[in-house]
């Protein structure tokens, strides 16, 4: 497994975390503070440790790395983009222009969106690799 | 993303040259032994400034390692 699978890998079991984390805290205490658990996102943040040094020796991460990169950037772009806009128009149809919606939207919508972006990015990136050996 | 019109003897060239591993091949041309890997397999079409490493690795023509198939291709 490369770094890159790795970084998918880890990816994913930080969405699942904070979506464990967000059914457990509902569940078991409020639902109106379940969406702290999305908190657990920002243990993303330190992805670029698979990308370090080792043995003094920096990981490969050769051309065709980046092209596999890429097109899994461009599949979450679109992805993202396409749920985001129609989000928007739904946000609008809902509540009305005139009106006002809660302020716990703007952080969730937020948040969602880096979920799906994220995970459609793991995700395309362990299919592109799927089936090769390390 | 196979390419079916690009057809390659890098694995031959590979075991001609003292049974090469992959992962030899690999540390030799500065990629990753998955990339090898995908290129023998036809998954994978390299760059030309890997082609010719690859090329100069074995001492012959990019030409000697793939060959490109026009029939192969879509119209």
């Amino acid at each position: 497994m490369n770094q890159i699978q790795k970084h998918a890998w880890f990816n994913i079991a930080v969405i699942a975390a904070a979506v464990l984390a967000m059914i457990l805290i509902g569940y078991l205490w409020n639902w109106k503070g379940a969406w702290g658990g999305m908190g657990f996102m920002g243990f993303m943040g330190f992805s670029p440790v698979f990308y370090r040094k080792r043995g003094g020796q920096k990981p490969i991460i050769d051309e065709r790395d980046q092209l596999i990169q890429l097109r899994s950037y461009l599949a979450s772009f679109v992805i993202t983009f396409a749920i985001a806009f129609p989000g928007i128009v739904l946000f609008a149809f809902l509540y009305g222009i005139e009106r006002s919606m809660p302020v716990i939207w703007l952080p969730l919508s937020i948040g969602c969106l880096g979920m799906v972006w994220s995970l459609v990015w793991s995700l395309i990136v362990l299919v592109q690799y799927r089936g090769e050996e390390s | 993303m196979t390419h079916p019109e690009l057809k390659t003897k890098l694995r031959r060239f590979r075991f001609d040259a003292g049974e090469m591993t992959q992962q030899a091949l690999a540390e030799r041309v500065g990629v990753s032994r998955q990339t090898i890997i995908a290129i023998e397999s036809g998954r994978y079409a390299p760059s030309l400034p890997l082609a010719f490493r690859l090329a100069k690795t074995f001492g012959v023509t990019i030409e000697d390692i793939f060959e490109y198939d026009d029939s192969q291709m879509t119209q």
